[in-house]
């Protein structure tokens, strides 16, 4: 190959990605994941998984770009299936202008991914992760969407802070959602006999505050989020929906994570408040106030293998509902153990068991209409590729 | 009077054998690898933390106002002592951490090249670009930046 092709293999990749500050660099990027779940007993997150399901597909495409200096703008497309949930449709998962005006000021409007705790905005990346199922107890798969991304904007910045204190980076956010229709309150109150029509909405805001210590790799914080929400009901026997509304939400959560090498910790505390309401006759429909947390470990045995372990726990500290809760449904505890396997920067694979004891989190009457077993053994075993 | 003088030397002798090992070291650190910039970048050398807020895509820019982008080798021994001794992290932790930037809308995925001389020639064309190559790489074009 004589000089002039070299120099243009060189300038060929540059064209494409954009060569100076401030010219439109464009990235397109992917990922299509497919799963399979087998339990002992019962039937997890509404697939029928005491038979082998899998019915469990996510996918994203995102495109985004540097429009100048300190301007970039993007979109990313999702889609999901989990046993009944989420039925393959297309959500904007985010779509946003960034500008950062300063290392310590930013902003973002559009719909953006909420912070809340350690992953609860990279939650439905499945490439991202070496779980195919994050602790259930903070991040449930069923109920993802209900805290996972705002309509709105955001205050965000990072700053050093005087040498030998490390530095602090925040994140507050105010907007609206609307609350999927195809998620697990909706299937849960469909079981119950209260369905809710399409188009519940509300409000969130909260922040989010973390610290990366002088301790190189270790990392701690906490973040607040705040939401309400207005939907109407179906009530058997009543000619209209009735009014449901949440005006206080509130999740709080305290986590620290820890990198070294091949080394990886991480540990969280949440706790959740939530009031709902029948606002017109003042009739409280379910008050609780569960607290959930893990602890997780992880080690790069070899640079294609991944392995890992996490425990999580969750109760119902308090739990007041219309709806009878079934023995072993106030809590859930969650052993598990992974592996995952990166062939190449593409493609990965995921096996992971369960050991899961307690039925409050994951398990629909409708899908066990026998009643559910105190004890679950799961297997999970995900395929994907990224791009 | 004689014996103070010996003592005083062997003390001196120390003392020099421990900077010539630490310069040593350091040496060795750093002539691994040479960062360098486009000569846009007015500064010519980085902290540490510089290091990585360039890297991990925290900064933009640095304190003297130049704007910055990072430009990462494909793999290699380079790359590897640069990740691990610059950003405190593995390959396949860096390459994640770049994708949940990517796949939440917070970044771009940095430009990685196959060979020092791509870098060298990406960096002396793109402003604001900062890289690494070996230490032994012919550069033209862009300045060498220390590392405090």
């Amino acid at each position: 190959m004589d000089r002039r092709c070299l120099a243009l293999w060189l300038v060929i990749p540059a064209c494409v990605w954009g060569q100076d500050l401030g010219a439109v660099k464009l990235q397109f990027h992917g990922l299509v994941a497919q799963g399979g779940l087998l339990s002992s007993h019962n039937n997890y997150l509404t697939a029928k998984t005491s038979q082998g399901s899998t019915q469990w597909t996510e996918a994203a495409l995102n495109l985004s770009g540097t429009v100048a200096d300190n301007f970039r703008a993007g979109i990313q497309l999702h889609t999901y299936r989990l046993g009944e949930l989420g039925q393959l449709k297309l959500d904007i998962d985010w779509a946003y202008g960034d500008y950062r005006l300063r290392e310590w000021i930013g902003f973002r409007a559009g719909k953006v991914k909420t912070p809340l705790g350690l992953f609860n905005d990279t939650q439905d990346i499945d490439n991202l992760h070496l779980w195919s199922l994050l602790p259930q107890g903070i991040y449930p798969a069923d109920n993802r969407s209900w805290t996972l991304a705002h309509t709105g904007g955001d205050l965000y910045g990072r700053a050093d802070l005087p040498p030998g204190f490390g530095s602090v980076s925040y994140q507050g956010y105010f907007g609206s959602r609307t609350a999927d229709s195809e998620g697990g309150y909706f299937k849960a109150a469909a079981d119950a006999g209260l369905p809710v029509e399409a188009g519940a909405f509300g409000r969130l805001y909260g922040g989010d505050l973390r610290w990366r210590t002088p301790l190189r790799g270790l990392t701690a914080g906490a973040s607040v989020g705040l939401a309400d929400v207005t939907g109407h009901v179906v009530v058997p026997k009543v000619p209209l929906p009735v009014t449901i509304q949440s005006t206080s939400d509130t999740n709080t959560a305290v986590y620290g994570e820890y990198e070294h090498g091949k080394f990886y910790a991480a540990g969280e505390f949440r706790r959740r408040i939530w009031n709902l309401a029948q606002p017109d006759f003042r009739i409280q429909v379910a008050s609780l106030d569960s607290r959930a947390w893990y602890v997780m470990g992880t080690y790069r045995v070899h640079p294609k293998l991944n392995l890992g372990a996490y425990y999580s726990h969750f109760e119902y500290a308090r739990l007041v509902a219309v709806a009878p809760i079934a023995p072993g449904g106030a809590y859930g505890d969650d052993w598990v153990a992974a592996a995952r396997i990166d062939p190449n920067p593409y493609l990965y694979l995921k096996l992971e068991a369960h050991y899961l004891n307690g039925n409050a989190i994951g398990f629909y009457p409708s899908t066990n209409p026998a009643g559910f077993d105190r004890l679950t053994r799961l297997v999970a075993l995900k395929i994907g590729f990224s791009f | 009077m004689l014996s103070a003088l010996k003592s005083r030397v062997a003390r001196i002798h120390r003392l020099l054998l421990a900077a010539l090992c630490s310069s040593a070291v350091m040496g060795a650190r750093t002539a691994d690898l040479k960062v360098i910039a486009n000569p846009s970048v007015k500064q010519s050398e980085l902290s540490g933390e510089e290091i990585r807020g360039v890297f991990l895509v925290t900064k933009t820019s640095l304190s003297d106002g130049s704007r910055v982008e990072p430009v990462l080798l494909k793999g290699g021994p380079v790359h590897q002592t640069f990740v691990t001794q610059y950003l405190g992290k593995s390959d396949f932790a860096l390459e994640t951490y770049y994708r949940s930037l990517v796949f939440t809308g917070k970044g771009l995925m940095p430009i990685a090249l196959p060979s020092d001389a791509a870098v060298v020639a990406y960096v002396a064309r793109t402003k604001g670009a900062v890289g690494y190559v070996s230490a032994a790489a012919i550069i033209s074009g862009v300045k060498i930046l220390d590392i405090k």
